[in-house]
Formats: structure tokens, C-alpha cells, sequence
């Protein structure tokens, strides 16, 4: 079983990544090799939501049990979401870190603090880290992993939400009221929306409609090739949580309490959903459901195409981040500490983990593995119980 | 340094020991009156601590604090990882005696949250929705103190100042009540009478009640311009810059001067127009009292002069006065004075009205021990005629006479938290209660005629939202009926003369008014309601809830007719309260303005009732009048396990000093206690060597128990003290101490106490000088008394007095080389001389008498002024100071470029001391003495800097005495407060 398991993990990380001896200190000292391999950049989670629609939901299934593989200390909370590349665990932490584990061993491979960076959010696109910091001068970051030196940096405004990576473009979402789209290679402000208050809701792209909510209340539709504002919708209080686009809708729960599925094209709702409580957290869909945590610990499983509730669950706490869709499987944070998986189907709950610190980080899924963090300094690495039957942990 | 600090420690905790709360020396009591069984009930999220008497209102309490949880958890986003400790009194007499705190807790204070063990502990006072506003505001705190801390906690922001506190206090008070008339009325008042502080200079009021309601004020703008979510981002973005001035740009773009035109703009357009149609109460009624604040008026007359009575604080302490109303240019009489003695120790200023009968006969409540009492004072003869005190009420409120003087109404909460109405005969001091239900009934009122009482009570369906409403307590039929319901507050009715006129203050416009509601009585209900009013006031199973309530079909009956008519008599900006009528057409009342309560008068209140339109009468009809509290127990599974002793840590430091000349140092020291502070105990370890053979024989340990759970206090402990001291006669020595102690305090009122103490200890010291050793195992007994009723002002006491006398004998019981008595008296008196003004006297004397007792110093600030510190000494000493205590600068303001500096009023004084220390070696042959001026700035509520000049003299040739003055102005700078 050690065997096959290391021929596994061994595949990946042995030979198609190769993670360069990683110096601390500044970020220009940080280096990583990317893949070779385009097919397994495919099973890579880049970026929040792992696609640019942000669904959140992956064909790849990691079945519970779950045995906890690894934990690591970092040097303070984890941001809410994290990336996996290439056998690397990539994330940064609220005191403006970002560090690099080998998923398989949990062990470091490289760790930075760039200048004015906190609370930084990253997206990663072929070899490129794209940091997006809450406060200060340069906050939008494209960072090379290979030479481990930034290419340019630029003053986007205070930016509180995930970059989005689509094609040759990067989006953001700022606090000064702002979504903006920036050239890829060159960092050049392509165009700039300007909105009537601060988003911390990340974007969501399909096709030419680009989605981003705003702490006005209001859902923003913008022509991603102009910049142009294709539709916007109002709510009652902030949207604080990113847009999900599946089957032509976008859902998102605003904290008015409710969550909104409207069409793609025009913004019209096609359902809404009452929930009792504030939805601060993003949404998963894998077009037949969508699934969403609200602050009263309610964890709903909802027909994407009517609206109509199929099952629901009760956490010890708010959820903490967005579901992760993993086949017939979803995972998902709560502030009681743990990460849950639960059954799609029938909304049974089949493993939950306790942490050390309330769960703010949406769980990604890299292979076999189910990576997380807790509030208290430590991520974590889960992998199915029978495939780590006789590895010495 | 470091070793004087441990020194001090280690003597610290002894004297604590020996004194328990004379560690002030002086200082009032913390009385336990009651002996509470304590039991813990477990909710999801919380651990109530509670008493069985108070079960059901504990799980009332659980429910509102499981629903503020979830309300706050779902605001915030953010939950609390750790139990909270709930710890519920069912009245604010119990609430007073908790040991969590060790200080004394103000009338005002309606619970709190403390930092260290995560407790919040809180008071019912029989409103039940009060009880939620205080556990949910208390819940806010808890909460945004841990957002904060995670926040910071994530950024690595350690020494980030924090929130400020009008934004914690601000955000507590608007999360937990949005916005009431209260906060309307004193943020009305602010603005047209301009005394609003600007965010931007909120030092000048930090941690008054006004920065609390401009904090709310201020959460609540931008809540309904910036959006809700706001007030939380707050708190997230704290981490970014050290100002929160700074915070408050990034998060709605506008730093506090910015906030402050947006703000008091707003305010001025929303409250400006007030004054086209309202009035300040000064413009347009009689000006009664002045200054102070001035509550509660009564009105009597003798000898056909009209008097009103009232209740004041004018002086610092609160006194009921009487004045005449056609002399205004006599002073105010103080008929009886408060908060001096165990007799008056509060007149609840704001919570209990007071009557005065036909006879002159004054009633009203004061606190006296552990619980209220009603007293019966005749005016005429300034004499206590009868005193009231009730086995299981123990807080009452505003009683009342029937019309023929022979009964007093008045509402009383009892030990299991009910606030109910009773009627107690006066001459044979029998209790009767007339209601008993979960409700709050207050402010009863006999009508003229003796039959009906009117009283405000939260009993309609819209007192489950908290609001008050009237009702009428039909004493023939014993059945209850309604005046008023509807969503608004209605309190303090007044019977005109004639009984046909009901005055009572309302807040149904938006703030609160005088109205006046006429012809009102009790009407014939039908059988069917009569009963069901019946049986709601006279349920016994504690909610108020029957079975018709249950069914929602129960209604209280009307006390109201088609052709009653109810009118606003005034129209105020502000607020106006406890109406009482003179005579059918003027009216004394309470009204706010300008920051303060004043008594007034209102005049033609015919002509004005006529001239205002009637307003609707309340016929709201709901569904159901009688409702019910949730309890915890409904949804959620709850344990109650009895209360265990666990204890926890309260303190825990430990220092490490190196020295080119004493070395290195180090130590510890710890505080741990029970969650109720009933139990404490204090460690302390350190080492002083010099040299590494010193090591071990330099170990210092101290560890002391204190129990404070029952009335008589006590405290054991042992200890080794050893080092290298100077003592001014006998140059360096070495001492080293081992021993034990055991000391108790018996309070006999919150005033007073005796305390006394047994210490042993075996005590050798090798002088330097003398080269010498001695040693012996001496014994110290001491017995004191202790009065202090002093009311302090910024910089010390202002008025009443304090006083201790100890004796005391020490004795060597080995060698017998020491063999001494000790006596100590220490008189410090106040004389107001004027509001502001105070002349302080002090006699002290304290004399050791007989072989080895230790020389007492003096010299410097603290006692001997414009000498050197510490510089006189002797085995006997005596000291008298006179000073007179005036305002120098009454508000002193510091502007920075990072921010405000408020400082308190700088005051000065002037001064006169005697005095001289003296024994065998050091004769008594002059009297030392100095005169000078003085000022004190308070800095923190804890420091008071000192400055004194002036000059030095002596009283010499005591057969033949003569002044002499020395030479030069002499000058001290120290810290301390007054004597």
C-alpha cells in the first residue's frame, strides 16, 4: 500500500514539479519551477472558486472517511481561500505571507513577505501568482515563480476580494469603488468600471458577462470586453460574497438574508430563497444544485433551477466559507472548527473534522487530498483513510 | 528597583491579609448580606450562573442570551469559541454584593463584562425587557471584543490601542436597543440647547453617559447611511492604521471631521424644526430647582403654603429637600440627609417617586442594608415615624398614600426577581400583595376616591417589546383594567385632586410629555374579563400566563369610555416626567434640559388641556394582552449542575531584573479566584540574592487565602520575607521574617466595619552597623474600626468623614525585646463650604508604647507638606492639616495632531500642617509646620499629580512659644491623592 501510494503521489510531485530550494526573507527570493504538463495544470485549483465562474465544483472525488495527513504552523490566520498547483499548497496569511507546502508531505518549500502586502488574496495562471492586497501602495502583484521576483506591481486601490484570471485578462473587484480589468502580461489598466460603493465580493466571468457584488446592496453585470454596465440588480443590504455563474444564473446570497438566482443575460431573477440570517459566504453549483452557507450555521442545499429547497443542514456555527462541490460529495467550513463533508443527494452528514481555530478557509481539493485551514495558524491536509492504510504518519 | 517593587509586593500582600479591605485603609464595604446556594445551568453557549429562588428568571435570562448569540453571531460573523460565563442576580441589591469585582458597584450600573475571566454579570430589575437590553448589550461586548482581538490577533497588530470606547459602548447600546426615546431626548437636548461634542473631541466626555448615547447616536447614522455592515467592517479594518479616526475613512470615507459635518448636519435638520412646534421646558414653565439633579417631586401644603418635596444629588450626595413654592428666595430645607448612614443609603434618585400626605406625612424608600425600606417621616416634627422592612422584598419602589392615610401602595421586587404591587397597613405594618406575575407593575398611584389604583405595568401585549403601559387595579373587584396600550411608554400616573383627571408622562410623539387623560375610572367589566384580568394578576405560576393566555383570546378589560379624552398637556423638545398636580390647575414636574433634571411648574393646565386637540384614545386591539417570556429550557437542553469552586486565574506575571551592583533578580507573582470571587488566593515568589551564595537563603514567598463569601470576611496566610534593608537610625540590616496570619473584617454597614488581626512571625535581623543579631518570634494583635462616608470629588474626598482607630500589641514572645503598644486614630473631616468648595481637616495620631516599637515616618505630599519626605521620625507622631479644596481650572483640553488629551478640572488648594514625631532619642520640642498653596491634576481616574508651594515653619520653645518661619519658598512636585 506504501508502495502504491508513494507511485501516486510520486508521479506528481516527483516529475512533474520541481520546487526550487526556496530562501525566506523578501518575495523576490522566492522561487518555484511551474509544470511542464498543461494536463496537469487541468487538475490544478488557481483560483477561487477554481473556475472563472467560481462554481466551486470539481468532478474529482475524494470519498470520506478522511484521515488528517498533515498539519503546518504558518505564521498567522490563513486567507479565506488557498491554491493548489502542481503538488504545491499555495496561500497567504493575514500578516501579508504567502507560503508554498508540498501537498504531499506538508513540508515548506518556500515562504515570502512582499512589501505592503496584508491580507493578501493570490490567483495563480502558467508560473504567475497574481497578489491582491487589502492596504497599501502596490496591491496588485504579478508575481513569477520561477524567477521568485515580481514583474510589476501597481497602486489597484485596496482590494478585499479573490483576482479573477480569465484569458489574457486580470479582474478585480477594489474597496475605492471600482471592478477593473488589467492586461495579464503587462499590468496595464484595460478598463475601469467605477460603482457606487466598496466590493468585497470577488468577481465571476462567463463568457463576456462579468458578475461582482457590491456593499451597496447592488449586483453589477458588466461587459467584460468594455467594461460596460450590462445590468445591475438591487438587494437590501451588502454582497459580500462572490457571484456564482452556472446553468445561465448567478447566485448569490446578499446579507438582506436571501439568496438570488438571476438570469445571466439580463439580470432577471429567476428564484429567490429566503434564508433567516445574512449570507456572507459564496455559493457552489454543479448546475443541478446549489448549495450556500448562511451565518446561523443553516447550510442549504438548493434546486438550481427552481429555487426549491432539497435539504438543509444545521453546523454548530456560521459557515465560515464556501462549500466545495466534490463529485456526489460537498465540503464546507464552519466557525465551530470543523470542515464537514456531506452526501449531495441527501445532505447526510459523513465525516466532520475538528480543528484548532474557527474555519474561515473554503476547502480545495489537488488530487486525493482535501486541504483547509483553520483561524488558529494551522492548514491542514485530509486524505481518504484507505489510502494511507500503512503509511507511517 | 526591582527588588523595592518586590519588597512592596510582598508587604502588600501581608497587609492585605491583615486588613482585608483596609488595604485602601480607608474605603467603604462590600457587604455579603445574602448567602446565595449558587447553581450553573449550561445552554449551548453559555454557563448562567444563578441562585434557586431565581430559576425561572435565569432561564428567561438564557433565552435572551442564546437569542442575542445567534443575533450577534450572525451580525458579526464571528462566534465566541469558549463558554461564557453568565452570572444573574434577580435585583440590584444582590447585584451589589458580587465578588467579581472587588469595588463597589454605583446605584447606575446595570451589569457589565469583565476582561480577565470573560464573565458578564447582570442584574434583573424586574423589567424584564430591561434584563434583555442589559444581557444582550453585555453580549455586543463580549462579541466585539473577541472580533477585535481575532483581528489584531490575525494582522499581528499587538499593541494596536483598540476601539474606542464611544464606539464600544456606542455599538453595544444600538445592537442591543436600536434607538429609543431615551437617546432621542438626550440627543434632542444636545443639539437645540448646543452641547453636542463633535466625534473629533469626544476626549472632552469620555466615559460619560453622553458619550455612551452620541456613541449609539453615531452607530445608528451610520447604520442607516452607510449600511449596517459597516459598523462591523469597523471593526475588521482596525488593523490597518493606529487612529481609528483613520479606520473610520477607509471604511466609509469620511475621518471624524469629515463625519462630523455629515452628522451634526443631519441632526440639525432633523431637530431644528422641532422648536416651530415644541418648547423648552424653561421658556414656558416655572423654574423650581436649579441646580443638581433634581427628581421625584411630592406636593403638600401647610399652613396653606404650597410645598413641593423632592429628591436631589445637588451636593454629591443624594438629600430629600422641601421647598416652599411662594418663597423663592429661601434656600431649600434638606429634610432628610442620604447616602451618610446605613439608615438612608440611597434614595434611587431615578427609580422611586415619593408622596407626601394630607398630614404632611412624607413616604419614601431608601436602602438600608440589604434591602429597601419604606419610611414614614413627618415633616412637621422632622421625625421617622414608622420604618418598613420586608422579609423576601427586597428592592420597593415608589410608594404611594390612600387617600385617608392609612395605607401606602408601593411596588417591591422580591429575592426570586418579581416586581409586583403590595399595600402595606401602616399602623400594623401588614402586607397585602395585589399582584403576582412575572410583570413589571410600577409607580402605583391611589385615587381620591380610594378605590382604584393606577399604576404603569409592561402586562400589555406590547410589553413583551418592553413598552409600558397604564392600568387600573380595581381594589373592590380585584381585577385589573387598561388606560393605555399601544407601542409607546406611559409612566408615573398622577391623580388630579378630583379624581377625574389621570396625568402621566408619555413618550407616543417621540419624546416624553406630560398628558392628561380625563374622566377615567373603573367601568363595569363583564364577568367573563373581569375573571381572566383576575386570574392573570393572580397566577402564581410566576409568567403571568393562564390558560385563556395561552389560547390568545384573553384581553384585559377597558377602563376607558367613548367620551373619556386624552390630551398632550405640553409639547417639549426634551422630556418631561413624574407629573404630580398642585391643584386642579398646575401641575409639578421633572423635566430634562440641558444635560440635567430640574422640578418645574405648569401652570393654566385647564386652559392648556382645553386648547390642545383630543388624541385618539388607546383601542388597539391584539390578540391577546397577556404574554409570556421564552424560557431556555424550551429549546435547549439544559443541566443544571450546583456550583463548584473552580478556580481560575486572575493575574500571572513574573519579572526578571539584572543590576551592575545587585545582580540579577527574579520572581513571580499569581491571583487566582472561584467565577464568583468569593475565593481568592494570592502567591508571590522571588529571589533577591546578591551573590550566588545568597541563592538560597534568598527565596521570598508570600501566599495568602481570602475568603469573602459570608459577611464576616477573613483571610490566612504565611509567608518568608527576607533582606537587606536602611533604616534611618540603625543604618543597613538584614532581615529575614518567616510566619503566618490570620485576619477578618466585619462590616457592620456598607460605612463601617471592625477588623482585626493575629500575625507570628520569627524575625532575625543582623545589623551592619551595630554588628549585632537579634532575634524572637513575635506576636502582633490588632483590633480596628473603621467609618468612611466620604464622597470624593476629582482629586479626593469633598464631603462626610472618615475615621479609624487601631489598637494594637506586638510582642517578642521569645526574648521578650519587643513589648509595645500601638494605637492609631485618624479623623479626616469634610465641610462643604459650597458646591465646588471643601474645607478638610485631618487629626492623626499614632504612638508606639513600650520597648522596640518601630519609629513611624513622616514628611513630604502625603502628610507633613513642604518637608522632606519621610524625613521626621519617631515612635509617637501627630499631624493636623488643614486645607481648603477650590476649583482652579475647571476643564483643561490638550489637542494633538494624533488626538485629544481631556483632562480633568485642575484644583487647588491652600493649606495649614502641624505636626512633629518624637521618642526617647528624638525629643518633642517644637511643632513643625508649613502654609502654602497646592494644585492637583487628575490624569486616568487613577493618578493625581501634585504640585505645592509655600513656606516652612516651627513653632519652637513650646514653654514659650514662638512662630518662626524659615527662610525661602519651598516647592514639592508628587503624585497622590487628597487626604
Amino acid at each position: 500500500m506504501l508502495t502504491r501510494l508513494r507511485s501516486r503521489i510520486g508521479q506528481v510531485i516527483f516529475f512533474s514539479v520541481i520546487l526550487l530550494p526556496l530562501l525566506s526573507g523578501a518575495c523576490r527570493k522566492v522561487a518555484i519551477r511551474p509544470a511542464i504538463d498543461e494536463n496537469l495544470e487541468l487538475r490544478n485549483w488557481p483560483q477561487f472558486g477554481l473556475t472563472p465562474e467560481r462554481t466551486n465544483f470539481t468532478a474529482t472525488r475524494v470519498a470520506p472517511p478522511l484521515k488528517n495527513v498533515w498539519i503546518y504552523k504558518t505564521s498567522s490566520a490563513v486567507s479565506p481561500t488557498m491554491l493548489a498547483v502542481n503538488g504545491a499548497l499555495i496561500f497567504t496569511t493575514l500578516d501579508g505571507r504567502f507560503e508554498i507546502l508540498d501537498i504531499a508531505t506538508g513540508e515548506r518549500r518556500g515562504r515570502g513577505k512582499c512589501e505592503g502586502q496584508y491580507e493578501a488574496a493570490a490567483a495563480y495562471r502558467r508560473g504567475f501568482l497574481f497578489f491582491a492586497s487589502r492596504y497599501g501602495q502596490e496591491t496588485l502583484v504579478k508575481y513569477d515563480l520561477l524567477s521568485g521576483k515580481p514583474l510589476w506591481k501597481i497602486d489597484a486601490g485596496d482590494i478585499a476580494s479573490e483576482p479573477l484570471i480569465a484569458g489574457d485578462a486580470v479582474y478585480v473587484a477594489a474597496l475605492y469603488h471600482r471592478i477593473e480589468k488589467y492586461d495579464f502580461e503587462s499590468g496595464e489598466r484595460i478598463w475601469s468600471f467605477k460603482s457606487e460603493d466598496q466590493h468585497r465580493s470577488s468577481p465571476a466571468l462567463k463568457d463576456d458577462v462579468l458578475v461582482a457584488g457590491c456593499d451597496n446592496g447592488v449586483i453589477y453585470a458588466l461587459n467584460a470586453q468594455t467594461g460596460k454596465l450590462t445590468w445591475k440588480v438591487e438587494t437590501g443590504a451588502s454582497v459580500v460574497a462572490t457571484p456564482v455563474i452556472s446553468a445561465g444564473k448567478v447566485f448569490v446570497g446578499s446579507n438582506d438574508s436571501t439568496f438570488y438566482a438571476l438570469q445571466l443575460a439580463d439580470g432577471a431573477a429567476a428564484w429567490t430563497f429566503l434564508a433567516q440570517t445574512p449570507i456572507f459566504q459564496s455559493a457552489a453549483s454543479d448546475g443541478r444544485n446549489v448549495l450556500f452557507g448562511a451565518s446561523d450555521g443553516q447550510f442549504y442545499c438548493l434546486d438550481a433551477e427552481t429555487g426549491r429547497e432539497r435539504w438543509r443542514f444545521r453546523a454548530g456555527s456560521a459557515i465560515g466559507t464556501a462549500p466545495l462541490i466534490a463529485d456526489d460529495l460537498v465540503y464546507f467550513g464552519s466557525l465551530d472548527r470543523r470542515y464537514y463533508c456531506l452526501d449531495l443527494e441527501s445532505g447526510a452528514l459523513l465525516w466532520s473534522f475538528e480543528t484548532r481555530g474557527r474555519v474561515r478557509t473554503a476547502p480545495i481539493i489537488w488530487e486525493n487530498y482535501i486541504l483547509g485551514a483553520s483561524e488558529d495558524r494551522f492548514v491542514y491536509a485530509f486524505a481518504p483513510a484507505d489510502s494511507l492504510a500503512g503509511l507511517a504518519l | 528597583m526591582f527588588k523595592k517593587c518586590f519588597l512592596l509586593l510582598a508587604v502588600w500582600i501581608v497587609l492585605l491579609a491583615g486588613n482585608l479591605y483596609s488595604q485602601y485603609y480607608f474605603g467603604r464595604n462590600k457587604i455579603q448580606y445574602d448567602h446565595f446556594d449558587w447553581k450553573i445551568m449550561r445552554t449551548e453557549h453559555f454557563d448562567v450562573y444563578f441562585y434557586p429562588e431565581m430559576q425561572e428568571l435565569a432561564e428567561i435570562g438564557a433565552a435572551f442570551a442564546e437569542e442575542g448569540y445567534r443575533k450577534f453571531e450572525s451580525k458579526l460573523n464571528h462566534n465566541i469559541p469558549n463558554r461564557i460565563p453568565l452570572i444573574f442576580y434577580s435585583n440590584h441589591a444582590h447585584f451589589q454584593q458580587t465578588n467579581t469585582i472587588p469595588s463597589l458597584i454605583p446605584e447606575g450600573v446595570g451589569g457589565f463584562f469583565e476582561f480577565i475571566k470573560g464573565r458578564v454579570v447582570i442584574p434583573a430589575n424586574g423589567n424584564i425587557h430591561q434584563f434583555k437590553h442589559v444581557i444582550q448589550h453585555e453580549l455586543v461586548h463580549v462579541f466585539v471584543r473577541s472580533k477585535m482581538n481575532r483581528v489584531l490577533k490575525d494582522h499581528r497588530k499587538t499593541s494596536h490601542a483598540g476601539l474606542p470606547l464611544w464606539f464600544t459602548e456606542g455599538i453595544a447600546e444600538y445592537w442591543a436597543e436600536g434607538w429609543d426615546s431615551q437617546a432621542e431626548m438626550i440627543l434632542r437636548d444636545a443639539v437645540l440647547n448646543d452641547h453636542l461634542v463633535p466625534l473629533a473631541r469626544m476626549d472632552a466626555i469620555y466615559g460619560t453617559f453622553l458619550m455612551y448615547k452620541e456613541g449609539q447616536a453615531i452607530c445608528k447614522f451610520i447604520a442607516e447611511n452607510f449600511g449596517e455592515e459597516k459598523l462591523h467592517l469597523l471593526i475588521d479594518n482596525l488593523w490597518k492604521v493606529g487612529e481609528f479616526s483613520q479606520v473610520m475613512k477607509l471604511t466609509i470615507g469620511l475621518n471624524y471631521e469629515e463625519f462630523d459635518q455629515k452628522w451634526i448636519y443631519d441632526l440639525k435638520k432633523q431637530y431644528y424644526p422641532l422648536m416651530q412646534e415644541s418648547d423648552l421646558p424653561k421658556m414656558v414653565t416655572r423654574t423650581i430647582t436649579k441646580e443638581g439633579i433634581n427628581t421625584k417631586p411630592a406636593c403638600y401644603s401647610f399652613a396653606g403654603e404650597e410645598r413641593v418635596v423632592f429628591v436631589s444629588n445637588r451636593v454629591g450626595y443624594s438629600n430629600i429637600y422641601m421647598k416652599p413654592l411662594a418663597a423663592e428666595e429661601r434656600d431649600d430645607e434638606v429634610l432628610i440627609k442620604g447616602e451618610r448612614t446605613s439608615d438612608f443609603e440611597s434614595f434611587h434618585l431615578f427609580n422611586s417617586k415619593i408622596d407626601v400626605n394630607d398630614r404632611g406625612e412624607l413616604t419614601f424608600v431608601t436602602k438600608s442594608g440589604g434591602s429597601d425600606v419604606i419610611y414614614v417621616y413627618d415633616i412637621a416634627q422632622k421625625k421617622i415615624m414608622k420604618k418598613f422592612q420586608f422579609a423576601g422584598l427586597v428592592s420597593l419602589a415608589s410608594p404611594n398614600w390612600s387617600p385617608d392615610g392609612r395605607r401606602i401602595v408601593f411596588s417591591g421586587i422580591s429575592f426570586a426577581g418579581l416586581s409586583d404591587l403590595y399595600i402595606v397597613e401602616v399602623e400594623t405594618g401588614k402586607l397585602q400583595r395585589l399582584t403576582n406575575d412575572f410583570y413589571h407593575d410600577h409607580d402605583p398611584a391611589w385615587s381620591p376616591d380610594g378605590k382604584v389604583i393606577a399604576f404603569s405595568s409592561d402586562r400589555s401585549y406590547f410589553g413583551k417589546d418592553g413598552f409600558m403601559n397604564l392600568f387600573l387595579y380595581d381594589l373592590g373587584q380585584g381585577a385589573i383594567q387598561y388606560i393605555t396600550k399601544g407601542g409607546h411608554n406611559d409612566y408615573a400616573p398622577a391623580w388630579a385632586p378630583d379624581g377625574q383627571a389621570l396625568a402621566f408622562a408619555s413618550d407616543r410623539d417621540g419624546a416624553f410629555n406630560i398628558w392628561v387623560l380625563k374622566n377615567v375610572q373603573a367601568r363595569e367589566p363583564s364577568r367573563q374579563l373581569a375573571q381572566a384580568s383576575a386570574d392573570a394578576h393572580n397566577s402564581t405560576n410566576h409568567n403571568g400566563v393562564n390558560g385563556d393566555a395561552k389560547n390568545g383570546d384573553t384581553e384585559y378589560p377597558s377602563a376607558l369610555a367613548r367620551e373619556d379624552e386624552m390630551k398632550k398637556l405640553t409639547s417639549f423638545t426634551t422630556g418631561a416626567f413624574d407629573p404630580v398636580w398642585l391643584n386642579d390647575d398646575r401641575i409639578i414636574f421633572t423635566a430634562f434640559e440641558n444635560f440635567s433634571f430640574q422640578i418645574r411648574e405648569l401652570s393654566g393646565v385647564q386652559e392648556k388641556f382645553n386648547s390642545f386637540v383630543v388624541a385618539e384614545n388607546d383601542t388597539l386591539v391584539t390578540s391577546s394582552d397577556l404574554w409570556a417570556a421564552d424560557k431556555i429550557a424550551g429549546e435547549v437542553e439544559s443541566t443544571t449542575i450546583k456550583y463548584k469552586r473552580k478556580f481560575s486565574l486572575d493575574i500571572a506575571q513574573s519579572a526578571i531584573s539584572q543590576d551592575p551592583v545587585f545582580g540579577v533578580s527574579g520572581g513571580a507573582q499569581l491571583a487566582i479566584s472561584d467565577m464568583l470571587g468569593n475565593q481568592q488566593y494570592y502567591f508571590l515568589l522571588y529571589n533577591n540574592a546578591q551573590t550566588r551564595s545568597d541563592f538560597l537563603s534568598s527565596w521570598n514567598f508570600a501566599v495568602t487565602r481570602v475568603e469573602l463569601s459570608r459577611r464576616a470576611n477573613y483571610a490566612i496566610g504565611a509567608y518568608r520575607l527576607s533582606g537587606r534593608f536602611y533604616d534611618l537610625v540603625d543604618s543597613f540590616f538584614e532581615r529575614e521574617q518567616v510566619g503566618g496570619f490570620v485576619a477578618a473584617s466585619y462590616p457592620l454597614s456598607v460605612f463601617n466595619r471592625i477588623e482585626g488581626g493575629i500575625n507570628i512571625r520569627k524575625e532575625q535581623r543582623e545589623y551592619d552597623f551595630r554588628g549585632q543579631t537579634v532575634d524572637g518570634i513575635v506576636i502582633t494583635n490588632s483590633i480596628s474600626y473603621v467609618k468612611d462616608n466620604s464622597l470624593w470629588g476629582y482629586t479626593g474626598p469633598v464631603d462626610g468623614e472618615r475615621f479609624n482607630v487601631t489598637l494594637g500589641h506586638t510582642i517578642d514572645v521569645q526574648n521578650n525585646d519587643v513589648n509595645y503598644f500601638t494605637l492609631i486614630t485618624d479623623y479626616r473631616r469634610y465641610f462643604r463650604l459650597s458646591t465646588s468648595m471643601t474645607y478638610a481637616v485631618r487629626l492623626m495620631g499614632r504612638f508606639n508604647l513600650g520597648r522596640e516599637g518601630f519609629r513611624y515616618f513622616m514628611g513630604g505630599s502625603w502628610d507633613l507638606r513642604l518637608y522632606p519626605r519621610w524625613r521626621i521620625w519617631g515612635q509617637k507622631l501627630f499631624l493636623v492639616n488643614h486645607e481648603v479644596r477650590f476649583p482652579f481650572i475647571d476643564r483643561f483640553l490638550l489637542g494633538f495632531p494624533f488626538g485629544g488629551l481631556g483632562l480633568n478640572a485642575i484644583r487647588g488648594a491652600v493649606f495649614v500642617d502641624f505636626g512633629q514625631a518624637w521618642d526617647r532619642d528624638y525629643q518633642f520640642n517644637e511643632v513643625l509646620g508649613s502654609v502654602g498653596f497646592g494644585l492637583r491634576l487628575q490624569i486616568g481616574g487613577f493618578l493625581v499629580l501634585r504640585y505645592e508651594l509655600g513656606r516652612r515653619f516651627q513653632i519652637r520653645d513650646l514653654d514659650n512659644p514662638h512662630l518662626h518661619f524659615e527662610d525661602g519658598i519651598k516647592k514639592a512636585f508628587w503624585f497622590g491623592f487628597d487626604f
